[in-house]
């Protein structure tokens, strides 16, 4: 057997040309289905662990899914305000423990500007119940004070006390910032793999402020400007934010209190609760994994007809090389076992380069993929499923290459040492 | 990571399921019109494993319960104290099955989801659509369920069995609010 892979490896080297497009096309095909594995369980992790200990969300009108994507995960816009009235008049309740407002609508290179309260630091909880951390400073103090995450930090290079100017508008470049009234970095998160790290968090206060003199929606003329000094004493209650996260105090009230802010006739507003929406969220994503996953299999199996058919074609040319082999000595079953193993090797070749082109498209991609959809990746090693499924696939490769190994050995039993061309 | 096969591809479960439901079948119908008989009284249905939602409402309010979903909840957001009186909802628990271990089934309404987005923390409630759009179901007529190991839901309109000890709690506030909390052993998906 030894003999014979080796035999098997050194002919496919002789003809690396058409061997190595094999290996390349299920390098490809591998590389996709894995990809496809990968960005799944990525996804889910980075949705799954967003918020934690939530108990509504609540928001202007809309679908829950979309009201969870643009205030939990900062993706999609918000289909209009919510008053500070209802969010006082939650607040009050006996039933609820805490309220954060939330607001959004400014963004810095990028990033998505979020006010809220202090609260936020110590109600907003990910994954199992975690806190947010402070890598360095601590929460706004200060009118003009910003907390930002830690990716902000990372790839925009800030540290404590750097001064950070906010633009109006959600787009990664702004013709209209708040340039007279800049920030002050305050604190810096640490990381925690949600959208909390691509966030830039200020008081309600100071976002009050920045827009104190925006009436028409636009920055005003030169002259007629209020500096941030002046802000300062202006009246800095805001009267309408995006949305709210209420914390229940007691658990089996939360579907009453949905119900009552659903039905409430001062504003048209949509409660959620986080665990619904996401899993919502899920089976809509479902379809499109299983899509995916359907594809990416079909485009293996794609990978692996065209590794057959190269094989079946090179068996023509390779008569003369199997008439030799049979001289010195090779029975019809050594040949058989010869074809299997090239099959075998090509697909091995493949499976690996796949590998090393997923790890690399991934690495590639990743930057981007977190900043885009907010999911992020895990560069983790392969699962035991993964080496399952390219076993698989090796072993798919095998015997699909009994099909042309058996037309050698019948070919090299009838044509002895006389090939009739 | 990958849907498991649920129990009931196993035999064994298969068969306990159709024995259980062929015991429910009744020799000869009641004439229409005559009241149903009350189901079996908490404790012993507990003893007996599996209960129904019925079972949730103890002896004293039963005679009132009504099955269906309760009216609006315009009120509410008051918060003011006498909202409790013009509550129909029944807020009290059924004491005698707390610490008993109970099987039942219901839909599920996702709380906690964990990194693989399974369910670990839950309410089980009676009837589908206790989610959005519709009223919800009263205080003793839902469980919050905590569930560790996570559940892979495969449809938010699926039904499960949901086995594990109750606790029941009462809370005093100016609502009135009641709660059973199950610590889950197991969840299977139930089939007709």
């Amino acid at each position: 057997m030894r003999a014979l892979a080796g035999l098997a490896s050194r002919s496919l080297w002789n003809r690396r040309g058409t061997a190595a497009l094999s290996v390349f096309s299920i390098a490809v095909s591998v590389a996709l289905l894995l990809g496809v594995l990968h960005l799944r369980d990525d996804a889910r992790r980075s949705f799954a662990s967003t918020v934690s200990g939530a108990d509504l969300v609540v928001g202007s009108r809309s679908s829950p899914v979309s009201l969870l994507l643009y205030t939990v995960f900062r993706i999609g816009d918000a289909t209009g305000p919510v008053s500070m009235e209802i969010v006082e008049r939650v607040a009050r309740h006996p039933d609820v423990a805490w309220v954060l407002p939330l607001s959004l609508g400014d963004s810095h290179r990028g990033y998505r500007v979020l006010g809220t309260v202090p609260g936020y630091f110590e109600h907003w909880h990910y994954g199992r119940g975690h806190r947010l951390e402070f890598a360095r400073g601590g929460p706004f103090a200060d009118l003009y004070d910003a907390v930002i995450g830690a990716e902000v930090a990372e790839r925009l290079g800030y540290r404590l006390g750097d001064p950070i100017v906010l633009a109006h508008g959600l787009g990664e470049v702004s013709f209209a910032t708040h340039a007279d009234k800049p920030f002050r970095i305050a604190g810096i998160l640490a990381r925690t793999g949600t959208p909390v790290d691509r966030t830039v968090h200020v008081s309600l206060e100071g976002l009050e402020a920045m827009h104190v003199d925006w009436h028409s929606g636009a920055p005003p003329p030169p002259g007629a400007r209020t500096t941030a000094e002046d802000a300062r004493r202006a009246d800095l209650a805001p009267s309408r934010v995006t949305a709210f996260v209420v914390g229940m105090r007691s658990r089996g009230a939360v579907f009453m209190m949905q119900r009552a802010l659903e039905d409430y006739r001062g504003e048209p507003l949509t409660a959620v609760i986080p665990g619904v929406a996401l899993t919502e969220l899920w089976q809509l994503l479902g379809a499109a994994e299983g899509a995916l996953l359907a594809i990416a299999a079909c485009v293996v199996v794609a990978g692996l007809l065209g590794m057959l058919s190269a094989i079946l074609t090179s068996l023509g040319e390779r008569r003369r090389e199997m008439a030799i082999l049979r001289s010195v000595g090779a029975r019809p079953t050594d040949v058989f076992l010869l074809l299997v193993l090239e099959a075998g090797l090509l697909a091995l070749a493949g499976a690996i380069l796949g590998v090393g082109l997923m790890y690399g498209a991934r690495a590639a991609a990743g930057p981007w993929l977190e900043r885009r959809f907010g999911v992020a990746m895990e560069l983790g090693g392969l699962t035991p499923y993964d080496l399952a499924l390219l076993a698989g696939v090796v072993l798919a490769a095998l015997l699909a290459g009994a099909w042309p190994a058996r037309l050698a050995y019948r070919r090299a039993l009838i044509d002895g040492l006389s090939i009739r061309l | 990571m990958h849907r498991p096969r649920t129990a009931l591809c196993c035999p064994a479960l298969a068969l306990a399921t159709l024995l259980a439901t062929g015991a429910h079948a009744a020799p000869t119908p009641p004439p229409v019109g005559t009241p149903a008989p009350h189901p079996v009284a908490g404790a012993e249905a507990a003893k007996a494993g599996t209960i129904s939602w019925e079972d949730l409402v103890p002896d004293a309010a039963r005679a009132a319960y009504r099955a269906g979903p309760p009216p609006a909840v315009h009120d509410y957001l008051s918060g003011e104290s006498g909202l409790a009186a013009q509550q129909p909802q029944d807020f009290s628990v059924n004491a005698t099955l707390d610490g008993h271990s109970i099987r039942l089934p219901g839909f599920i309404v996702p709380l906690e989801l964990d990194a693989e987005g399974r369910v670990t923390e839950f309410f089980l409630v009676p009837y589908y659509g206790a989610c959005i759009h519709v009223p919800p179901p009263a205080p003793n007529q839902m469980l919050f369920v905590s569930y560790p190991k996570g559940l892979t839901l495969a449809s938010m309109y699926a039904a499960y069995w949901v086995s594990g000890r109750i606790s029941t709690h009462t809370r005093q506030s100016k609502l009135g609010s009641a709660a059973y909390a199950l610590a889950a052993t197991g969840v299977e998906e139930y089939r007709y």
